[in-house]
C-alpha cells in the first residue's frame, strides 16, 4: 500500500536552454517552477539538454551546471543538428521523449526559444499551451495556472483539459532551483536523420553598442509613452542630469526612435538594478518590469492610476508629467542632490 | 510575391479596464479598440515587400463587428482585400484553435510569406504566429526585427531579438511564417486616398458557428485584477508638494549619496 502512495506520477520535462555553450540564467527559475509543480502532481523533474556530439566538452560542462541542482533526472540527447536551436528539431526531440515515457508537462521558457517552438509542439501532439506562467494553484488534476493579460493590467487563471501539460513560464517569475541534488544523467538517442532543418542561424549580433552602460548606472530616469512625442522626451534627460543620474527608456519609445536602442530597458534590452529608478509615463509591460523590478527604489510617475508599474513601485504619483517633473528638477536644485 | 497578415483587434491598453459580472469577460462597450500594435508593424513590413516585389497583400482576422474597422485600417494603408472570420465568443476560444480556424479560412491562398505580430496586446501568449506556420508546414522565424529578401526572392534573411539585446540572424527559404516585433518599422498613417480605396476593397466575410469554434483545451477559468503587493506610497498633493516629498524622501533613503 504504502509503496502504491509513493509511486511518482511521470514527469515534468523541462527543457535547457542554452546558447554558444552556456545555460541562459533563467533556467534557474524555470526549473524552480517545475520542482513546485512536481510536489502538486507528485511527478519527476528532468531537465533535458540537447546539443551536439562535436560540442562533447561544451555538452558536459552544460550538463556539469545543472548536475548540482534539486532535481531527478538530466536527459541528454546528441545529435550534430541540435548545434544551435531551431524550431524543427527541438519540436521534434521533445515529441519524440513524450511518446517515450509518461510525461506529464513540458516546460520551456518564455523567451525566444521556449515561445518559439512549443506552439508547433501543441500543434503536433494537439494539446493546450499556456504561455508565461507566473503562478499555480491546486493539486493533481486539479491544477490552475496564472499568466498576466491586458498589458499586465489584469491576471487569468486557466486551466487545461488536455494533456501533456505545455506551458511557458514568466522570466523571474519563480525563486531559483536550490543547490544540493545528484541527479542521474541518461543519454536518450533520438534519430534526426529525417529531420531537415529548414532555419539556418548564420550569427549572434549583438545590438549596437552606445556610449553608455546603464547596468553600471546607480540613478536611472527612464521615460514611456506617456510623454507623448519626441521633444517631450527631453525632460526626462534633464531630471537624469539634475538627479545625477542617466536617462533610459521603454520599448515603445525606442521604436519610435526618440531615443537610441542601447538605452533601452526591460527583457529585449537592459536588466538593470539602480538605487533609484524613476519612471516616467510607463505603463509598466511584463517585459519592462522584468529589466527593472529588482531596482532598490523605484518611483513610477504615472496618470493612469491602473498602470501595472505602480505595482513594483516604492512610491507613486498620479498625475501630469509636464506638471510633475518640471517641479522635481527644482526641487532637486533646491535640496542640492549632487 | 503574396503576403497574407494576421491581425487582431485589441482595446487602447491605456483604457480602465472594469470585469463583467462573469469574471470571465471585460466590459468593453465603452473601450476603444485598434490594430494591435504589433500587427500594424506586420501589416507595414508587408506594404513595403508589397511595393518593391508586386503581389498583394491579403488580410485575415478572426474577431467580432470591431474587427471590421481595424481591416479597413489595414487596407487604408494599402493591402488588397481580406478574410474576416466573425464570432463575438472568439474570445473564449485559445490560441491553437485560433490558429486552426485562421488556417482553414485561407487554406485555398498559397501565400509566400505569412506575417503576424508577434503576440496580441490583451492576451499576450504569442502562440498563433509559430502553431500557424506548423499547420501551414512552413518554417518560421519569431520576433523578427529585420527582413531581407534575396535577389531571387526564393530566401530570406531576418534578424530576430532574443533576450538581452542579442540578434539572432537566421536564413531559411519562402514560403515562411515571421512574427513581427515592434520597432522593424515605423507604421504609415493612411492617407486620404488610401481611406476612401479602403471602403470599396473586398471583405470576405465568414460567420463561424459556436461549433466551428470547436472545443479550446486551455479555458479561462477567472479573470481578477491583479493583487496589489501593498507596498507603493501614493504621494498625494500638487505638483510642487509631491517633488518636496519626493526628493526628501529619496535623501533620506540615501539614493544620491
Amino acid at each position: 500500500m504504502e509503496e502504491e502512495e509513493n509511486k511518482m506520477a511521470g514527469k515534468i520535462l523541462v527543457l535547457i536552454e542554452h546558447r554558444e555553450g552556456k545555460v541562459l540564467d533563467y533556467n534557474w527559475g524555470n526549473l524552480g517552477f517545475a520542482v513546485t509543480l512536481a510536489n502538486k502532481l507528485n511527478a519527476e523533474v528532468s531537465a533535458v539538454i540537447l546539443s551536439a556530439v562535436i560540442l562533447a566538452q561544451d555538452s558536459a560542462s552544460l550538463v556539469q551546471s545543472v548536475k548540482s541542482k534539486k532535481i531527478n533526472e538530466i536527459i541528454t540527447v546528441h545529435d550534430p543538428k541540435l548545434e544551435k536551436y531551431s524550431p524543427d528539431t527541438y519540436a521534434y526531440v521533445m515529441q519524440n521523449l513524450v511518446s517515450q515515457g509518461d510525461i506529464q508537462v513540458v516546460v520551456a521558457g518564455h523567451t525566444s526559444i521556449g515561445w518559439d517552438f512549443l506552439p508547433k509542439l501543441a500543434v503536433r501532439l494537439n494539446v493546450g499551451l499556456v504561455s508565461e506562467v507566473n503562478g499555480v494553484e491546486g493539486e493533481g488534476e486539479n491544477l490552475i495556472f496564472k499568466r498576466q493579460v491586458y498589458n499586465g493590467k489584469l491576471v487569468e487563471k486557466v486551466r487545461v483539459k488536455s494533456k501533456p501539460y505545455l506551458l511557458t513560464v514568466e522570466r523571474g517569475g519563480f525563486p531559483d532551483i536550490e543547490e544540493g541534488g545528484t541527479p542521474q544523467v541518461s543519454n536518450v538517442s533520438v534519430d534526426l536523420s529525417q529531420i531537415e532543418v529548414r532555419t539556418k542561424i548564420i550569427e549572434y549580433v549583438k545590438s549596437e553598442k552606445g556610449g553608455v552602460d546603464l547596468t553600471k548606472s546607480s540613478i536611472i530616469v527612464s521615460g514611456g509613452r506617456g510623454l507623448g512625442k519626441k521633444e517631450n522626451f527631453q525632460i526626462v534627460k534633464d531630471l537624469a542630469e539634475a538627479l545625477g543620474g542617466d536617462y533610459a527608456a521603454s520599448r515603445p519609445v525606442v521604436d519610435n526612435e526618440w531615443v537610441e536602442r542601447d538605452r533601452q530597458v526591460g527583457s529585449s534590452g537592459k536588466t538593470v538594478k539602480p538605487k533609484l529608478y524613476l519612471a516616467c509615463g510607463i505603463s509598466g509591460a511584463i517585459q519592462h518590469l522584468s529589466g527593472m523590478k529588482k531596482s532598490d527604489v523605484i518611483v513610477a510617475l504615472n496618470k493612469d492610476p491602473d498602470a501595472p508599474i505602480f505595482g513594483v513601485a516604492t512610491y507613486g504619483v498620479i498625475g501630469d508629467l509636464f506638471e510633475v517633473i518640471p517641479a522635481l528638477i527644482e526641487e532637486a536644485k533646491k535640496q542640492g542632490v549632487h | 510575391m503574396n503576403i497574407l497578415v494576421c491581425v487582431k483587434a485589441v482595446p487602447d491598453m491605456e483604457s480602465h479596464f472594469t470585469l463583467q459580472s462573469d469574471s470571465l469577460h471585460i466590459e468593453d462597450s465603452n473601450l476603444v479598440y485598434k490594430m494591435n500594435s504589433f500587427d500594424e508593424c506586420a501589416v507595414e513590413e508587408a506594404l513595403k515587400m508589397k511595393e518593391k516585389n508586386g503581389g498583394e497583400v491579403v488580410i485575415v482576422s478572426l474577431g467580432d463587428d470591431k474587427t471590421v474597422q481595424v481591416m479597413r485600417k489595414a487596407f487604408a494603408m494599402g493591402a488588397d482585400r481580406g478574410v474576416f472570420l466573425n464570432n463575438a465568443s472568439f474570445k473564449d476560444t485559445d490560441a491553437l484553435t485560433v490558429a486552426g480556424l485562421l488556417h482553414k479560412a485561407v487554406s485555398d491562398f498559397k501565400p509566400d510569406l505569412i506575417l503576424t505580430g508577434i503576440q496580441a496586446e490583451d492576451d499576450i501568449q504569442a502562440q498563433v504566429g509559430p502553431a500557424l506556420a506548423e499547420l501551414f508546414g512552413v518554417p518560421h522565424a519569431s520576433v523578427v526585427v529585420s527582413v531581407v529578401l534575396s535577389e531571387d526572392a526564393k530566401k530570406i534573411k531576418v534578424k530576430r531579438e532574443l533576450e538581452g539585446g542579442t540578434l539572432e540572424v537566421v536564413e531559411m527559404s519562402l514560403p515562411c511564417l515571421l512574427t513581427i516585433q515592434t520597432g522593424i518599422n515605423i507604421p504609415r498613417y493612411p492617407s486620404l486616398p488610401g481611406i476612401m480605396k479602403a471602403k470599396k476593397k473586398e471583405i470576405k466575410e465568414i460567420k463561424l458557428s459556436e461549433s466551428d469554434l470547436g472545443s479550446s483545451k486551455v479555458e479561462r477559468v477567472t479573470l481578477l485584477e491583479p493583487q496589489p503587493e501593498g507596498k507603493v506610497e501614493i504621494l498625494q498633493g500638487d505638483a510642487k508638494s509631491v517633488a518636496t516629498q519626493l526628493i526628501s524622501k529619496l535623501k533620506e533613503r540615501k539614493v544620491f549619496n
